[in-house]
């Protein structure tokens, strides 16, 4: 295999795991990605595995609001699975068709959400993991609810594929809105009251959104934008929060060649690089920004621990 | 032995390590009393640099130990084997902070749950699980065992609300995991302590999301005559799209034990089954909500459904409900109280097959769930000094649990593996699966000083050596 950095990918999970098995054979370290579009390139790598070929919506269990996909799925092919169901994931780059939800996930990416329902990371239930052996195992279970053994899911992805390959996700979902007002916040509202819960947050041009499902005026001072039912209030939730893709804009679809060499293109360096500035986000969000007072540690702390689980994941 | 007592109390003080027969009973078993094992100590530490003193005494001597909270355990987690010590947390009962505006809170482990919802409930905050046990569990005990509660069916269990927390290692080092007050992208060893058992770390403080408390709650209580119809109404409020913040049934031995104890709250005691649902949010959202869950409630032909629309009696249902597992502890000397999960949707199987077990084995068996979860807690009065039956309620148990793992569900969502559920793990893991979980623990504990021999399967016939009829292994 050669020693030049270079980008796998297969369509199917078998193929993957004779990958692994041969990088391993030759010795080589490896990353695992997805299309790139969230990754932070820090790490240098012999190989980077993607299973960004792996796009299989493979059941959606509606009465038990999860679904179990492919790691390279993108955000909007999962969501067009799940509207006739009336589901959604929570996360609000929900039409992103860059992207997978692999990638999504593994990155810790923060969502418009987050105030209400936690990281989409939070929503993974289980996970099926190709392993630096080439070993398949699964972490979780299918059930909204299980304690038994580890939290392996967790600890596998926020290593960003430095542990293992996703190629799995059992995903908790939630009902889309069924109405949402929006609201235009008063500018000089620093920070949000205690009583500060709506189902999205979002600044843009230097003014500040919420949406709240179907209430009062959260604040006396707030002014009513706009107030949707059914449909149209998914179809405005989903475009005011598309919005939410400028924070890291891709430089386009899943071209594998492009990719190919250093497995990244210069303007997405240059993207990442702003993110490791926290002060940097006013400028990079042109169109939106995190909540005040979230922010984004993007430079990732050397774990003392990352080597020493790595090592422990090869044992046999 | 002497040389690390001593080393113990010059830390702690003398009061502070008990070793006398009588105080150490106490901790000899958690609320599953068929495992049990005396300590040779318990060592109450007053503070965080006192816990990471006494840990390194005892990982020089290679004694091992244990962390525990109130000991309402109900796997078996808080035990130690013979020689080893507790390290109990009832000194640690600080609220270190609250910041109402950054909505969390640092508190100490031995915090009681229910002790900082008092606490911020002035500032028009909550802290949202809420296990029943919740009046005396510790929020360190929660975070061991990624403990949940009725409100988690909305609010996610507990992991879903611990933003950090300060460890002790197994070797003394203190660490802290997770911030606050940003989305860290660092390693998540803060999410694989959650639910850890106590065997990654102690956890010496937690810093843990303070949400708005409700302007409005609506609570509904609906009386059907059988467990199946009520566990039928769950399914279709949650495939009609609603977001309760709870449903929870009881079925009907365990309301008259209700009613027939302290925490009686009027129950009907002629129902199959109740079914309590609860809303939450703004005034005009939780009353349409709770219009539309009632008339679906109505297409299953209720008995009766009663809206606790007063703060007193909505305080009384659930003091029914939370209460109810005490209720249900006097019905036996003894209790063997469940915990499995099936998908939501094969509620009704799995209860069909619980009611089964009981006719066929004649065992006392009652039912109180979280059916908004899928998650069962079948409870089985019975004598545990009657080595036969406690043979047929672990049997029972078994056949229960393996029967939610072919509904593709877990056999635990809330209670852990502890001592009493390690003979199930090979069937809901492959052996890959649980030796890398045996792996990533030994990063974090290598020599298995801490809480040895929980969560993972040990060598054969171990976990028997606690078991009360220290039955060999077959
Ligand atoms: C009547 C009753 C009702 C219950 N209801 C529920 C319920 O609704 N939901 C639910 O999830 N559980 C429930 N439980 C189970 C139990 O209350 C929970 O598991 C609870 O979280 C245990 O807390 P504790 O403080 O008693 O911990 P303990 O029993 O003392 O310890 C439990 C585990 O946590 C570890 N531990 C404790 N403190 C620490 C620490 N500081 N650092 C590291 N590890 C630590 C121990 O080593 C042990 O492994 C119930 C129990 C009873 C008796």
């Amino acid at each position: 295999m050669s020693k030049e950095p270079c980008l796998l990918t297969a369509p199917a999970q078998l193929d993957l795991q004779q990958q692994m098995l041969q990088i391993h054979a030759d010795g080589l370290s490896w990353r695992a990605v997805g299309t790139q579009t969230r990754m932070q390139p820090q790490t240098a790598a012999d190989v980077f595995l993607s299973a960004a070929a792996l796009k299989q919506i493979h059941w959606i269990d509606a009465e038990d609001r999860t679904c179990e996909v492919d790691a390279g799925l993108s955000p909007a092919a999962l969501h067009a699975g799940l509207d006739e169901y009336g589901l959604m994931l929570s996360h609000s780059g929900c039409s992103d068709d860059v992207g997978t939800i692999g990638g999504l996930l593994n990155s810790g990416t923060p969502s418009l959400l987050a105030g209400s329902c936690g990281l989409p990371r939070d929503q993974v239930l289980g996970a099926t993991w190709l392993l630096g052996d080439g070993r398949v195992i699964r972490s979780g279970a299918r059930v909204v609810k299980s304690v038994a053994g580890y939290d392996v899911s967790r600890l596998l992805l926020s290593a960003q594929g430095q542990l293992a390959v996703g190629l799995r996700f059992i995903l908790r979902l939630r009902p889309r809105p069924s109405n949402l007002r929006w609201y235009q916040l008063p500018t000089d509202l620093q920070r949000p009251p205690s009583s500060w819960r709506p189902w999205a947050d979002f600044q843009q041009d230097g003014r500040r959104f919420a949406a709240w499902e179907s209430c009062d005026s959260p604040l006396p001072q707030a002014q009513s934008i706009s107030s949707h039912e059914g449909d149209t209030a998914w179809k405005l939730a989903r475009k005011q929060c598309q919005l939410a893709k400028h924070w890291l804009a891709t430089p386009g679809p899943w071209p594998a060649e492009k990719m190919h060499a250093a497995g990244l293109s210069m303007q997405q360096c240059l993207i990442l690089d702003h993110l490791a500035h926290q002060s940097a986000w006013p400028q990079l969000a042109e169109d939106v920004a995190l909540p005040a007072g979230s922010a984004v540690l993007p430079h990732r702390q050397a774990s003392p621990w990352l080597d020493a689980m790595r090592q422990a994941l090869l044992r046999s | 032995m002497n040389d690390f007592l001593a080393q113990l109390r010059a830390v702690v003080g003398a009061r502070f390590v008990l070793t006398d027969p009588a105080s150490l009973l106490a901790y000899e078993s958690d609320a599953l009393t068929l495992f049990r094992c005396q300590p040779a100590a318990v060592v109450l530490p007053e503070n965080k640099l006192q816990v990471a003193a006494c840990v390194k005494i005892l990982h020089q001597a290679q004694i091992p130990f244990a962390a525990r909270g109130a000991g309402t355990g109900l796997s078996g987690g808080a035990l130690v084997p013979a020689g080893g010590v507790i390290l109990a947390m009832a000194r640690m009962r600080r609220i270190l902070e609250i910041n109402a505006d950054g909505g969390w809170a640092v508190v100490e482990p031995g915090v009681v749950n229910a002790e900082l919802g008092r606490q911020v409930a002035p500032l028009g905050l909550r802290y949202a699980p809420d296990p029943a046990s919740q009046t005396v569990s510790t929020l360190g005990g929660n975070a061991a065992e990624n403990s949940g509660g009725p409100q988690c069916f909305l609010h996610g269990t507990t992991s879903q609300h611990i933003l950090a927390a300060e460890v002790v290692l197994a070797d003394g080092r203190l660490q802290t995991w997770g911030t606050p007050t940003t989305f860290s992208d660092a390693l998540d060893l803060r999410g694989f302590l959650l639910g850890s058992e106590g065997t990654v770390g102690v956890i010496v403080a937690l810093t843990v999301r303070l949400i708005p408390s409700p302007p409005s709650i609506v609570t509904l209580m609906a009386a059907f005559d059988s467990v199946a119809t009520a566990c039928a109404s769950v399914s279709s409020i949650v495939s009609a799209g609603q977001q309760p913040v709870a449903l929870e049934v009881m079925d009907q031995k365990t309301i008259h034990a209700v009613e027939a104890s302290v925490y009686r709250a009027g129950l009907p005691k002629d129902a199959g089954a109740i079914l309590i649902v609860e809303v939450e949010g703004v005034a005009e959202r939780t009353h349409k909500d709770a219009a539309a869950i009632e008339e679906i409630l109505r297409q299953h032909n209720p008995m009766r459904i009663e809206k606790a629309d007063t703060p007193a009696k909505r305080i009384a249902v659930w003091k029914g409900r939370k209460g109810a597992g005490g209720a249900l502890g006097q019905l036996g000397p003894d209790s063997f109280v469940m915990d499995g999960v099936v998908p939501r949707s094969k509620l009704v199987e799995i209860m069909d097959f619980v009611y089964e077990i009981e006719q066929s084995t004649q065992l006392n068996i009652a039912n109180l769930f979280h059916a908004g979860d899928g998650n069962i807690h079948p409870h089985i009065s019975y004598d545990a000094r009657n080595a036969e039956q406690v043979e047929v309620v672990e049997d029972a148990g078994t056949r229960i649990l393996r029967k939610c793992l072919e509904l593709g569900g877990s056999i635990t969502g809330e209670h852990g593996v502890g001592l009493e559920k390690q003979h199930l793990m090979a069937e809901q893991f492959s052996a890959d699966e649980i030796q890398i979980m045996a792996a990533l623990r030994e990063v974090l504990n290598p020599q298995n000083l801490l809480n040895p021999g929980k969560g993972l399967p040990m060598k054969r016939g171990c976990a028997e050596a606690f078991h009360r009829h220290h039955r060999s292994a077959t």
